[in-house]
């Protein structure tokens, strides 16, 4: 076995141990689901006071729910699948987000309208914001043409 | 032969119902049948599935599994692309405890630790520790398109976290990458949320590359509200290309020629601020404002994106407009930018219009305005059943015209539909008991 892969495996076997056998914490877990149906965009703070009152998914919260999720998935999966995430970030994809959501024009989707001749500004404006979901692992359909 | 062994892992787990009928199995089937034409004119036809489900109470509470994936197939022969392909986007195993928020999920798996993410196939946890700690660890095999073969590709790492429920959050994470056995991303990174008031919310994560031991970027987003109708957003973020785009360029070159640094200054540092203020007046209009501006240290300019937007929300109307204007250190980075949206709904059918407009400073392949219309006809069998048939005519720098239509057929199952599983509709506003962490 190669050290690295060594490595790895004891670590992550040790921080597994860590997590069933030491210092857990003793509240109860949050549940599977919200234990109340929500429907249409959730407005947490209704219920809430505390820091779940931010969660409002108001016009402006697609600008900030990349650093909730970095934080708090946990309390995405109450109400999302997995499968909503994959929609938008997906290591392999070939329609457009918005391509399969025609019907919902008040989403906010990346690449609506004409994004073949938009992602090269796209690109010149700010080529990070391309990178994590088109850079590391999916490459395939920018190596269609960038050679 | 991969997408064919996609297709059977899924039937397989389609199947899984009639094999198990004491499982609770949910989810939603999504099949597309798209036509478009290539620059050529070449017309394609793909159809594809999106399947995704969950089962709960797998032989006991604490176990489920989750799953999600697509296949496509063209309906004709194509040279421009594989004749079928698809993609297994998550898959896995859920061990969960009922104290501590501790799990373990075992299988292919998306990884967002902090600052820090990753997709792969192998095993994550985390658990909440005595005194506001939280520990979660992440180990595998990345996943990747690339050709090179997953030999020698390993990924790791972890985070830990303190938080004061509801006042703040902040994690520090760890990740280091291989690829064909050497070092691809070596990162450190942190995160934080602080809601020192409640109306202000401070946030955002800082990515260090631990291997050339620089800052690759920093994001910072800061939120105040809501006053009365108002609510503010700024944000900030810097960028240093050599140190963000160091993992491709160090080993795969070739590969990720996209971010290549023939294609990008590395000494480029790109600096983000701006904000938004929105205007809630509570009635069915929103009212959007923006701002950024892009600073360029290497180029020595900036680029600034500015404009408003207003949206209408009624019980069975939606409209919205947006206008907005780049005004770039190069000609073809100025634009102004319009979009126009209306949906309406009437019993169990819905109509979608949708424009976009960019009318270019300097015509692009002589085109100096861009469009795109699209137009979606969607009725809703049940709640659970429905279909979607949209057409999208587009004329731009690279299209003439083109013209693209959909035909979308959605089908949501949760099975079986026990009385103790569904969660309980939420009571008016005005009787829901206010509950802290």
């Amino acid at each position: 076995m190669r050290t690295s892969t060594r490595s790895f495996v004891l670590i992550f076997i040790g921080l597994i141990v860590t997590v069933v056998f030491v210092a857990c914490a003793t509240h109860q877990s949050l549940a599977k689901k919200h234990p109340m149906e929500v429907q249409g965009m959730p407005v947490c703070s209704t219920c809430h006071t505390d820091g779940r009152a931010a969660l409002d998914h108001n016009a402006d919260y697609i600008t900030r729910h990349k650093f909730y999720a970095a934080q708090q998935q946990r309390t995405c999966d109450l109400c999302h699948a997995p499968s909503f995430c994959a929609d938008c970030h997906a290591h392999k994809e070939e329609l457009k987000p918005s391509d399969k959501y025609k019907d919902a024009p008040q989403r906010s989707m990346p690449h609506r309208g004409d994004y073949l001749n938009q992602h090269k500004i796209d690109g010149k404006l700010n080529p990070a914001s391309c990178f994590p979901c088109h850079g590391r692992q999916n490459n395939e359909r920018c190596k269609t043409c960038h050679r | 032969m991969r997408s064919l062994r996609i297709a059977a892992s899924l039937s397989l787990l389609f199947s899984l119902p009639v094999t198990a009928s004491a499982l609770d199995l949910s989810g939603q089937s999504r099949t597309y049948l798209q036509t478009r034409e290539l620059t050529d004119g070449t017309r394609l036809t793909p159809l594809y599935e999106y399947l995704n489900i969950r089962t709960d109470n797998l032989g006991m509470d604490a176990v489920s599994f989750s799953a999600g994936g697509w296949y496509r197939y063209y309906l004709q022969s194509s040279d421009f692309d594989d004749k079928s392909t698809g993609d297994l986007q998550y898959a896995y195993l859920t061990i969960r405890k009922p104290s501590s928020n501790a799990y373990l999920n075992i299988g292919r798996v998306l990884v967002n630790e902090g600052a820090l993410s990753s997709q792969l196939d192998g095993a994550a946890a985390r658990t909440d520790l005595r005194g506001g700690f939280t520990i979660g660890a992440f180990g595998g095999s990345p996943l990747e398109t690339e050709q090179d073969t997953r030999s020698g590709d390993s990924v790791y790492g972890g985070r830990i976290a303190h938080s004061v429920a509801g006042v703040y959050t902040i994690g520090v994470a760890y990740l280091q990458e291989k690829n064909d056995s050497k070092d691809f991303r070596k990162e450190e990174g942190l995160d934080v949320w602080i809601r020192p008031v409640s109306k202000l919310e401070l946030m955002g994560t800082s990515n260090y590359n631990a291997e050339s031991k620089n800052w690759m970027q920093h994001q910072y987003h800061a939120a105040l509200g809501p006053f009365a109708w108002l609510r503010l957003n700024l944000d900030t973020s810097k960028t240093w290309y050599k140190e963000y785009f160091a993992s491709v360029n160090s080993t795969q070159s070739t590969l990720m020629s996209a971010f290549s640094f023939t294609n990008i200054d590395p000494n480029e540092v790109v600096t983000m601020t701006g904000g938004s203020v929105v205007v809630a007046t509570g009635g069915p209009f929103t009212f959007v404002v923006d701002y950024r501006n892009y600073d360029y240290q290497v180029l020595n300019g900036s680029t600034i994106y500015s404009g408003g937007s207003v949206a209408y929300t009624g019980k069975d109307l939606g409209a919205g407009a947006a206008l907005h204007r780049m005004n770039g250190p190069t000609v073809d980075l100025r634009y102004d930018e319009q979009r126009l949206y209306v949906f309406k709904k009437i019993a169990k059918a819905d109509v979608t219009l949708d424009v976009v407009h960019v009318a270019y400073d300097q015509a692009i392949n002589g085109v100096e305005d861009a469009w795109s219309a699209s137009a979606a006809f969607g009725y809703s069998f049940t709640p659970k059943a429905r279909i979607v048939a949209d057409a999208e005519y587009a004329k731009n720098p690279d299209y003439n015209s083109d013209v693209r239509g959909m035909l979308t057929l959605l089908y949501s199952f949760d099975l079986p539909q026990t009385k103790t599983s569904a969660p309980k509709p939420a009571p008016k506003p005005q009787t829901q008991k206010k509950t802290t962490r």
